[in-house]
């Protein structure tokens, strides 16, 4: 069990990337927030032509605002995970060095260290079982941004195919729709790759 | 890691150190444990890779439940980067370093353990009947720091004043004072960092009824070879790195 700490060291930094990787996420999902106030500013110019677009342009300004609020969420739920592995890795090495101690003492005295190690041992299980639930609510998170991601981008092509009535605002409507793709299409990038990180813990 | 009975007259002092078992780039370092009774103190215990063989040293003088206080001279990894260990081994102790370094020392992790701050103007600490002394050594080297006496058994235990630097498997106390010059001087002259601050010291010092000088590096001083350092320490210039251009 304790010969595990470069284990318990790639955990550490694993939480740690997805925290910061979630934390540019959010950023992105900012820009989208804007770029949805964006298209509702322009939806209302363009007036009854874009009346289908509406909707749609509301639904997108929720999806940004649900995207910045849930990535804030996993940056939080990533960095307790981070500091939940630096206590294990902390307990480990402590419980490493009780029993190269222990090793080296009579057996008198040895069994005065039995209470430290069995509270050392006890948070060590505490700590792992806190990290199985923190670690399978970090995973439903980031699927439910991948999950908004995906309707984002089946935003984008409903907003390009509404954007073709608009006549004169058509051109405009459409980089919009290629923005919130491209945005969208980022944040999705950064949720591969913290779900790939995830992948470093080990779940016993 | 060696181990020497320093005193013992109803309370002991040991002094370990010279721990053959540490990595080798690491310097090398003397922990002082008094005990009196079913209390003990634990001078400067150490970095963190010294633990396992300091915790085994040290129970083989005492038990683990009469180990109740700890304390750090400064804030150095030499002194007490062992804490967050010590901390879940012996979780009702009781720490005392500087009221200053207190948010600095927590970092070395401090779940359990006491934090007594000890105030610049120093402080009286009882161990069992032993009555122990924190004499303010402050900017020697750091902001916030302090020596331990013990006018009963006359040690004065003096951090990093007196240390010495030397190979390993070297005796415990200074055998020629002259000769062993040499091996304290740069570290004197370029880890205290005021004259002032040595003077103040030293007239502090001079005070003090003193059989044993126990630093935290190198050899102890013993009977005359005590005033001999004082005297040394007081004509030496501190503070050299800045006056190097
Ligand atoms: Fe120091
Ligand atoms: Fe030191």
């Amino acid at each position: 069990m304790f010969e595990d700490s470069s284990h318990i060291a790639a955990q550490t930094a694993a939480a740690a990337t997805i925290s910061g990787h979630l934390y540019r996420a959010s950023m992105i999902a900012k820009r989208m927030a804007l770029a949805a106030k964006n298209s509702r500013a322009m939806v209302l110019r363009a007036g009854s032509k874009a009346a289908g677009l509406k909707v749609i342009s509301d639904y997108f300004d929720e999806l940004a605002d649900k995207t910045i609020n849930l990535s804030h969420i996993i940056n939080h739920s990533a960095i307790s995970i981070s500091q939940n592995s630096v206590k294990q890795w902390r307990t480990q090495g402590f419980l490493h060095n009780l029993s190269k101690c222990k090793a080296r003492v009579g057996n008198q005295k040895s069994t005065q260290l039995d209470p430290a190690m069995s509270i050392g041992e006890d948070s060590l299980h505490e700590l792992a079982n806190k990290l199985q639930s923190e670690l399978s609510s970090l995973n439903d998170q980031l699927l439910d941004i991948r999950q908004y991601m995906q309707s984002s981008n089946v935003v984008a092509v409903t907003f390009r195919l509404e954007a073709t009535q608009t006549g004169e605002f058509q051109p405009l409507l459409e980089s919009m729709a290629n923005s919130i793709d491209g945005l969208s299409n980022e944040i999705k990038n950064h949720i591969t790759f913290s779900q790939n990180q995830l992948a470093q813990f080990k779940v016993s | 890691m060696d181990a020497h009975k320093l005193y013992d007259e109803g309370h002991q002092w040991y002094v370990f150190g010279r721990d053959p078992e540490k990595p080798e780039k690491i310097i090398d370092t003397n922990q002082y444990l008094i005990v009196d009774g079913d209390r003990s103190i634990l001078l400067d215990p150490g970095g963190i890779e010294v633990f396992s063989t300091m915790l085994a040293s040290v129970l083989k003088y005492v038990d683990i439940d009469h180990i109740t206080d700890l304390f750090a001279s400064h804030q150095d990894p030499d002194i007490i980067s062992s804490l967050g260990m010590w901390d879940q081994v012996l979780p009702k102790a009781t720490l005392h370093a500087s009221w200053l370094w207190e948010g600095f020392i927590r970092h070395f992790g401090m779940d359990n353990i006491a934090y007594n701050g000890i105030p610049d103007t120093g402080e009286r600490l009882t161990i069992g009947n032993t009555d122990l002394e924190f004499i303010p050594a402050h900017y020697l080297h750091s902001s916030g720091n302090f020596h331990v006496y013990d006018p009963k058994s006359k040690i004065l235990f003096s951090g990093d004043i007196g240390a010495a630097l030397e190979p390993p498997g070297m005796p415990m106390f200074v055998e020629d004072f002259d000769s062993h010059v040499e091996k304290m001087r740069y570290f004197h002259e370029r880890w205290m960092p005021s004259n002032d601050a040595k003077m103040h010291w030293l007239n502090r010092v001079r005070k003090l009824d003193i059989e044993i000088m126990a630093p935290q590096h190198g050899r102890l001083f013993k009977g005359e070879d005590v005033n001999k350092f004082l005297d040394w320490f007081e004509q030496l210039n501190v503070g050299v790195a800045t006056m190097q251009g």
